[in-house]
């Protein structure tokens, strides 16, 4: 006998948890926790603040699920909400001057890069590392950082990051485009500056 | 087309989504542009490693530390937009609405068509009556208010009725 699973939309999930439903609620954290973690990583650098602000996420989704309306994908509304909650942190950490975002020395010790990350040192058919990379996205205005990390990274299509970013289309080609540019031209400098492996 | 324009559509190139006169275009300027044939090659470079970055996971206790924070977060914490509660109890509020008004109009005529019941516990009112005796006059009809202060007693057997025979005069009355 073969039993057919039906799975659920996420909209379907989140209008069953908006009736109480919490199983629904730890579906839709099963889907995303991974996809929204990297987001955040690759935002903020640091894994343990990038859980933490996911836990942020999460719970703001249990407390304000009533706000979400069919009008949006949810994927657009939880990538809005994961993306300003980093950027709030990130805020926050430079003017605490904790995290100096544009002091991108030579010093590793700035960036957290867990072992998962730190795989091959090089990439055999790249000329740059997995940590090159991650310095020069750190190293990007936030407005580029975060349409670099949704398309390059995540993959998402540019209407969908249009929506996330509130911005036109248009402008987030724009954005893309000048963010790639920005990416080359500071990888270009650390790599003036001896980089090992480089 | 000049460096310019084609770094204006260079992220279009390597994704493939000009249009093919833009293509054509594009193709022709780095046959002869070096620098923009090493800016392809370079962001090419970028993309592929970054497509490959090695995805990080969620710690083991993520679950439990989530689950946790849930359970402290009590129902009554969850906003609710004030439209919301509007919508959802403003079938309940209109028909309380509704009941108060019939209670109070129908308590405001009641009132105002019986006004000398009034519910117990309410002291006695003192109501000054306006008794008009009429004095006979051929050419005109002059009547002199005479004020009456009566007591009003809920007892009637108590009071005895006022006695108005020696004070109005009938029209037809010559006397």
């Amino acid at each position: 006998m073969i039993i057919k699973q039906i799975k659920y939309s996420d909209e379907e999930l989140i209008s069953e948890f908006q009736k109480g439903n919490e199983r629904a609620y730890y579906e839709l954290v099963s889907r995303y926790k991974e996809r929204l973690l990297n987001f955040i990583f690759r935002f903020v650098g640091s894994k343990e603040l990038a859980e933490d602000l996911l836990q942020d996420t999460f719970i703001k989704l249990y407390t304000s699920a009533d706000m979400y309306k069919e009008i949006a994908k949810f994927s657009t509304w939880i990538y809005t909400i994961a993306g300003n909650l980093a950027k709030t942190e990130l805020r926050k950490r430079k003017r605490r001057t904790i995290l100096s975002i544009h002091d991108m020395g030579i010093d590793d010790k700035e960036y957290e890069i867990p072992s998962e990350v730190d795989t091959p040192d090089k990439n055999s058919n790249s000329r740059y590392t997995h940590k090159d990379i991650q310095r020069a996205i750190r190293q990007l205005p936030e407005q580029f950082r975060t349409v670099i990390i949704l398309r390059d990274i995540q993959e998402l299509s540019y209407d969908e990051i249009s929506k996330i970013v509130s911005v036109a289309e248009g402008t987030v080609k724009s954005r893309i485009n000048r963010g790639r540019l920005k990416l080359k031209q500071i990888l270009k400098e650390l790599d003036k500056k001896g980089r090992p492996g480089l | 087309m000049n460096c310019y324009r084609f770094e204006e559509l260079i992220s279009d190139y390597i994704e493939n989504s000009l249009t093919l006169q833009d293509r054509a275009d594009a193709e022709l300027h780095l046959e002869a542009c070096g620098q923009c044939r090493e800016k392809v090659i370079d962001l090419e470079a970028i993309l592929s490693t970054m497509n490959d970055l090695p995805a990080v996971s969620c710690s083991d206790n993520f679950m439990m530390k989530l689950e946790s924070k849930v359970k402290k977060t009590s129902p009554q914490k969850k906003t609710v937009p004030v439209w919301t509660l509007l919508q959802k109890y403003s079938r309940i509020a209109s028909a309380a609405a509704a009941v108060i008004l019939v209670i109070t109009g129908f308590y405001m005529t009641y009132s105002a068509f019986y006004p000398n019941l009034t519910p117990s516990g309410i002291p006695q009112a003192d109501i000054q009556r306006r008794v008009v005796s009429p004095q006979q006059n051929s050419q005109s009809f002059q009547t002199q208010p005479q004020y009456v202060s009566q007591k009003i007693n809920k007892d009637s057997s108590q009071t005895p009725r006022p006695d108005f025979k020696n004070k109005i005069r009938l029209v037809n009355d010559t006397k």
